[in-house]
């Protein structure tokens, strides 16, 4: 029996880490190797921030449910960057680019069950 | 986040996403090795202090960096919708490393990665990078 829980924490995860994906995509066109400009470079941070804050969520869900549950879920998150992709950085996402993440998140999903 | 109107923008040149897909490649080449110097280091189960001075420990703390530092350059290059999903090239790594070790591979392992290798090659296409 999956912890419906586990389920969830493991599906904000996923969405938490394609949030900061796309903080760091938005912070990346003023990315600078200077300390000083790194940290004043808020999207950047707060993209680093987000991705740090979905580790310990994943390291749960890897704990908590079984692989072959957990990595299919994990593989979620390529369709959640594409969807904030598309509403918030206009991207054209056309049907041979769905196709494409569908086929990587098949893939991930053979691999663990 | 919504309060603000997106501006619109054109798709990445061709050649700008064929740089963000190299730095990508490079970017989970470094993640597939740093979490394999970091499991080193992790199952030595010596304590904090000498987890820290660990060079396995180190290093690996080092090629994390390294690959985050890659994956924004790679994503100030890309779309987010090509750079992100191409991420998943590091369970394609992973599975090759582990036949390079002598390990036997399942049908699954090598039917997943073929799987993944095709959705890359889509979502790489679909960038222009062709």
């Amino acid at each position: 029996m999956i912890p419906l829980v586990a389920l969830l924490v493991t599906a904000m995860a996923t969405a938490i880490g394609a949030l900061g994906a796309l903080f760091l995509k938005r912070g990346a066109h003023h990315f600078s190797f200077r300390p000083a400009k790194l940290l004043r470079n808020r999207q950047l941070v707060a993209g680093a921030l987000l991705y740090a804050a979905s580790v310990p969520l994943y390291l749960y869900a890897l704990k908590v449910l079984p692989l072959a549950v957990a990595y299919p879920l994990t593989s979620m998150t390529y369709v959640w960057s594409a969807l904030l992709a598309r509403r918030h950085l206009n991207e054209q996402i056309r049907i041979g680019r769905w196709c494409g993440i569908l086929l990587i998140v098949a893939g991930i999903v053979v691999i663990s069950v | 986040m919504g309060s603000k109107a997106p501006r619109p923008r054109p798709s990445e040149p061709a050649g700008a996403t064929r740089r963000a897909i190299a730095l990508v490649v490079f970017c989970t080449i470094g993640m597939t090795l740093a979490q394999a110097v970091l499991k080193v280091a992790l199952s030595r189960e010596t304590g904090i202090a000498a987890l820290v001075l660990d060079p396995f420990f180190l290093a690996g703390l080092a090629l994390m960096c390294a690959s985050g530092v890659l994956l924004v350059l790679a994503l100030r290059h890309g779309e987010l919708s090509v750079v992100h999903p191409l991420l998943a090239l590091g369970f394609v790594w992973v599975v090759l490393a582990s036949f390079a070790i002598g390990e036997r591979l399942a049908w699954k392992e090598l039917c997943g990665i073929a799987l993944i290798m095709a959705g890359v090659a889509l979502v790489g296409r679909s960038g222009g990078a062709a």
